[in-house]
């Protein structure tokens, strides 16, 4: 993918997302990078976005064609659960996002995994990469920064893990994205979804463990000289 | 009923035939006239009232300044403003054709319009565009869910921000914002804080210049301060006016101010039917 | 019995003084013309029997269906002038299909009992359209367990655990209503199905009949399917045993 690395190419998301299956609901998890080029637009942003109470989905690629993806999936859910007088399932949400995908394929350039709970099937994690395949998966990884979590994945990932261990794992996977790929960085956050509800998770960018070689969060000159006292180091 | 006889409304969106035409020439060495961009560099911050929108007032055509003192915050709504960066055609259009609309919605709801009302009409129409309406946006206000901004990218894409910086001197800008920027500014460290941002553009960036304009925005009031801060004033004029060179004869001189004063004078009686 | 409408019975767009419209009701009449069909929502899934008067000595047993399956999970019985049951029958095929290929799941009951009921009420609100001459029994198997509708010819539909239209429409309610169907399975239903309907059979007014039967529950792993021949053979049996019993009382 060649990206034009002025200040004025679009608006894309290098990115790292994931969404995990576990024991009772899915984890759903992104770093916070949006690119133009070579300059981060937005350190903080929030791509995992809400599509009905209980189905969110994390984007990646092209930020306008995912907006605009996810709001007419919104849109068009919405008026299903009126109709059908229930919270859709995750495969319906699933299934809306692959058909816009894949009938525009040609003009979007987008990479979504959608993540949810219904009370037919519990949680499941569903992913949609460039092109509009839909595919059913215990768990996930999209974006640039995927490249280096499919070993990890391979070697960490077990069936039935507890809320706590796949969370942990997820913002695992996405710090040593964030870590090695450029493109990802900022925040790690990450959404809980399961029968009693949807959590929100966020972990700033210095709390994050250390990888190899990586050094730690430096202060920066301004603070250390405008504090009152000597700085302990 | 056969097709051909009626006549099609032409359909929307870009018509690209002459875009062919265009590489042909520029091949053949014939370069096309360049865009009046607002180089730029405008900003936005959320401090502890409202909003905060600033902008430079530089209008570039190539390399050169063809405006000194151009207004790049447009009004949206009574209580929300638009900074466009970019192609200026572009900009006005998009920022004048929505101000309209959210004019019309005003009358059909009866209501304050709502920053995410304009945000949404703006990223469609962009969207749609596909990038090629060159207006990059940082929209502010305050309506009754409180003060928001956001950014609008060409291709549609927006993000919401407490503090944003768009066009060539972003980056400057945003150095600035990223230091200094904290959560619940009062109103004088806000402004100061944007006039500093956009100082910083003004003065390392080539594309931004002149003059600081602002635009402070509460619930209820606003404040648009056109030339806020005048750092590039012509300093050195000679107090003597033109002089012709060569000792030409001045036989006349006759000043014209441009701006005529025009008084409206109330009518007597209203309009009969 | 019934009153006529004169005058205010010419078109179906047109309302009466007393508020009704003579040709839906007309539309009815047809329906209670036609032999009998039953519907049961037993605790495992639905039963559907049809009484189809045979015409004719000369047809062959099988022809002229009037159940017919609208997807894999869920069928239509019709009763009624069956060349219109033929339209609603594919009009509901072509939603649930529709349905599935937006959605991505089957079309849930509910959902294809609404849209068949709209398509029925379409059709009474232009005065270009005549109202279908046919009832509906709806029955399906969905992620909610099984369901059955019926659909009027007016439009309107409701979800019953037993329901029946056709010429022996009171008597089949009647014994549907004597029957305890939470606690049985589809294989008894389908022997109750038929001896309701041998029972209601008229011997004197109408010569022969065709049993036709289908079920959709966990036996037919949730698949709408005639019922099984020999089960079939089986109830009919059960059903003319136990009508002479009552011949002999």
């Amino acid at each position: 993918m060649d990206l034009d690395m002025s200040i004025n190419a679009p608006h894309s998301m290098g990115t790292t997302i994931i969404g995990v299956t576990y024991n009772g609901g899915v984890v759903l998890g992104a770093d916070s990078r949006t690119s133009t080029g070579m300059y981060v637009a937005n350190r903080a942003s929030d791509k995992i976005t809400q599509l009905t109470d209980n189905v969110y989905v994390c984007r990646s690629g092209s930020a306008a064609d995912s907006q605009i993806v996810s709001d007419y999936v919104r849109h068009f859910l919405h008026q299903h659960t009126i109709q059908l007088g229930q919270p859709a399932t995750v495969k319906v949400a699933a299934n809306l996002i692959r058909l816009i995908s894949y009938n525009n394929k040609n003009m979007l350039e987008t990479g979504l995994i959608v993540g949810g709970w219904d009370k037919y099937e519990g949680g499941k994690i569903y992913g949609i990469p460039l092109g509009g395949t839909l595919i059913e998966q215990p768990f996930a990884i999209g974006g640039s920064g995927s490249s280096y979590l499919y070993g990890f994945f391979d070697q960490e990932w077990k069936e039935g893990m507890t809320m706590e261990e796949a969370e942990k794992l997820v913002v695992k996977a996405v710090s040593l994205a964030i870590a090695r790929d450029g493109a990802s960085g900022g925040v790690v956050r990450t959404v809980i979804i399961n029968s009693e509800g949807v959590k929100r998770n966020f972990y700033p960018g210095d709390k994050l463990p250390l990888w190899h070689e990586e050094l730690e969060p430096q202060n920066s000159l301004l603070d250390i000289l405008n504090a009152p006292e000597p700085m302990n180091t | 009923m056969s097709t051909s006889d009626v006549e099609l409304p032409p359909k929307g969106g870009f018509s690209f035939d002459l875009c062919r035409r265009n590489e042909m020439l520029s091949k053949k060495g014939a370069n096309p006239p360049s865009f009046r961009k607002t180089g730029t560099t405008i900003v936005g911050l959320i401090f502890q009232d409202g909003v905060i929108l600033g902008a430079d007032t530089r209008a570039t055509a190539g390399s050169i300044v063809c405006d000194k003192n151009c207004e790049k915050i447009h009004y949206m709504a009574p209580n929300i403003y638009c900074c466009g960066a970019g192609t200026a055609a572009d900009t006005e259009a998009v920022t004048d054709m929505v101000n309209s609309q959210l004019q019309l919605h005003r009358y059909h709801t009866g209501r304050e319009s709502r920053v995410v009302t304009a945000l949404t009409l703006l990223k469609s129409h962009l969207f749609k565009y596909q990038g090629h309406v060159q207006a990059a946006l940082v929209l502010g206000g305050v309506d009754v869910t409180g003060p928001h901004l956001h950014t609008i990218y060409p291709h549609g894409s927006t993000d919401t921000l407490p503090f944003a910086t768009m066009g060539s001197g972003s980056l400057a800008a945003m150095a600035v914002f990223e230091s200094k920027y904290r959560e619940g500014l009062t109103k004088e460290e806000g402004i100061n804080l944007v006039c500093e941002a956009i100082c910083a553009g003004i003065f390392n960036d080539l594309g931004s210049g002149s003059n600081v304009d602002l635009c402070v925005i509460t619930k209820g009031h606003k404040e648009y301060l056109r030339n806020y801060q005048v750092p590039n004033h012509r300093a050195h004029i000679s107090s003597k006016g033109f002089t012709f060179p060569k000792k030409t004869e001045v036989l006349l001189t006759k000043i014209t101010p441009l701006d005529e004063k025009v008084e409206v004078i109330e009518a007597g009686d209203a309009m009969e039917e | 019995m019934s009153s006529i409408g004169t005058g205010y019975d010419l078109s179906v767009t047109t309302f009466s003084p007393d508020g009704r419209v003579f040709q839906i009701e007309y539309a009815a009449k047809a329906v209670d013309n036609s032999g009998t069909v039953i519907g049961i929502k037993c605790k495992d899934g639905i039963v559907m029997g049809v009484e189809k008067l045979i015409a004719s000595k000369m047809m062959l047993p099988g022809s002229n269906r009037r159940i017919h399956s609208v997807h894999r999970h869920s069928g239509m019985a019709v009763a009624g002038l069956a060349a219109d049951g033929r339209q609603i029958v594919a009009r509901a095929k072509s939603e649930a299909t529709n349905y599935e290929s937006v959605y991505g799941e089957p079309i849930p009951v509910k959902e294809l009992a609404e849209r068949v009921a709209s398509y029925v009420h379409l059709c009474t609100l232009y005065w270009w359209l005549r109202p279908f001459g046919c009832g509906i029994i709806l029955g399906g198997y969905d992620r909610d367990g099984p369901q059955l509708y019926m659909v009027e010819p007016s439009g309107i539909s409701y979800k019953y655990f037993g329901a029946a239209i056709g010429k022996g429409k009171q008597a089949a309610k009647t014994e549907i209503e004597k029957l305890k169907l939470s606690e049985m399975t589809c294989r008894e239903g389908v022997l109750e199905v038929a001896k309701i309907i041998y029972k209601v059979h008229d011997e004197a007014k109408d010569k022969a009949f065709e049993l036709e039967m289908s079920w959709v529950c966990d036996e037919s792993k949730q698949q709408h399917q005639k019922v099984p021949d020999d089960l079939l053979e089986e109830a009919k049996a059960a059903a003319r045993a136990a009508l002479e019993e009552m011949d002999a009382d």
